[in-house]
């Protein structure tokens, strides 16, 4: 009977972590992006330029809601430039806790002059996650970059 | 399934416009070779509705089988308070289920399996005496490097341990049955667009309630599993879970 019994504490005991029911947020309360609209700026360090995203609306992880960013394209000095020719973006997520990607990576359209627009991005879930940036060039990365994003 | 943890973050129950319901059939059987050697097989199928939202999917799928062997390495030959019998066994486990990184739903509602073949060993230690019976159990088990959709996951290990309590009272053919376990799996890196990531360690703890009854060569159970009275958890989800089985015993 006591060999039973301290068998019992000790498992109780080797559990005692933050139990999830008296630890926990509850998902509505969990603080979001609130920022309107945020910008993330980035380095190209090979091609030598610089990237600014700003979300179009606050990014979500609910699955049904589109999430779209545009991107500026700028040099050194603050101009707008266009990808080198035949370079395009490869945009794609992914939730490094968890090891997977979003439930739709969407897809990127040029507008003008170092001005790009990234629609369709659907998340599969709140967490946080990342946001690569890759730059192709017939088909190989030439540079890339990435963003963090806590939904 | 009520929630999650992500990372190393506090877990997140979710909100009214979330459900994620799962029901799970089960078929175990098993096979006495001799009187110390055991055959044993698992196959599950799961149906899956979740929403979230005006989102809304339906899914139904085979589960990751899986077949085992298992040996008593100490039988009880006498008479002991304490000595319990000892068990060690191997499991091969065959990702016949589909994993998240093979998903193609929004809301993961097709994602029925690990992604890995995997091959554990463990041992059991279980002991009856008079009206009282105890069980622990250790698995170790490791996960084979796969590749998936472009993706190239890294092998990695795991583990699983636990104890369970259960109680006869005299002159009936009940049992209540108490359980803790722990499942632990290590960091795992994953190739994906020649680009390594690394997940979190993910860990989570099963409290289960039990009770049987035994009714000639029948045992029929109800047990009642919480993975959000116990903690740490990391980089989980969080279910509740009611299950309902039947055992049933016979020579061939």
């Amino acid at each position: 009977m006591k060999i039973t019994f301290y068998i019992i504490i000790l498992f109780t005991f080797l559990s005692c972590g933050k139990s999830p029911l008296f630890n926990h947020q509850d998902e509505a309360d969990k603080p979001n992006q609130n920022g309107i609209n945020f910008v993330s700026s980035m380095q190209l360090k090979n091609l030598n330029k610089f990237i600014k995203i700003s979300w179009v609306n606050t990014p979500s992880g609910d699955p049904s809601i589109e999430n779209e960013f545009i991107i500026l394209v700028q040099n050194g000095s603050g101009e707008l430039v266009d990808l080198d020719a035949d370079a395009t973006f490869s945009i794609w997520g992914w939730m490094p806790s968890m090891g997977h990607g979003t439930a739709d990576d969407g897809h990127t359209t040029r507008l003008s002059k170092g001005i790009y627009h990234h629609r369709e991005l659907f998340f599969n879930m709140g967490g946080d996650w990342q946001i690569h940036l890759d730059i192709l060039q017939f088909g190989i990365i030439i540079d890339s970059t990435e963003t963090s994003l806590s939904l | 399934m009520i929630g999650q943890t992500y990372g190393d973050s506090e877990p997140v129950f979710f909100n009214d416009n979330k459900t994620y319901n799962t029901n799970t059939l089960s078929l175990k059987g098993a096979y006495l070779i001799s009187s110390l050697w055991q055959f044993g097989l698992e196959a599950s199928f799961l149906s899956k509705d979740n929403t979230y939202n005006s989102t809304a999917e339906s899914n139904s799928s085979l589960a990751d089988t899986s077949l085992s062997l298992t040996f008593e390495l100490f039988p009880e030959e006498y008479f002991s308070v304490w000595k319990p019998r000892v068990f060690i066994f191997v499991r091969q486990l065959f990702p016949t289920g589909k994993s998240n990184y093979e998903s193609d739903s929004e809301l993961l509602s097709d994602v029925s399996g690990k992604g890995h073949y995997i091959t554990s060993s463990g041992l059991i230690l279980s002991k009856v005496y008079r009206s009282i019976d105890w069980q622990l159990f250790f698995e170790y088990k490791y996960l084979y490097k796969t590749k998936v959709n472009q993706m190239e996951i890294a092998g990695h290990t795991g583990f699983t341990t636990g104890g369970s309590l259960g109680l006869s009272p005299a002159g009936t053919n009940f049992r209540l049955g108490v359980g803790i376990t722990n499942f632990y799996f290590d960091s795992k890196e994953i190739l994906i667009k020649n680009q390594k990531q690394a997940s979190s360690e993910e860990q989570y703890w099963d409290s289960s309630f039990t009770v049987n009854y035994l009714h000639k060569d029948s045992t029929y159970s109800l047990t009642y599993t919480d993975q959000t009275l116990l903690g740490p958890s990391q980089n989980t989800t969080l279910s509740r879970t009611i299950s309902l089985s039947w055992l049933e015993r016979w020579p061939l």
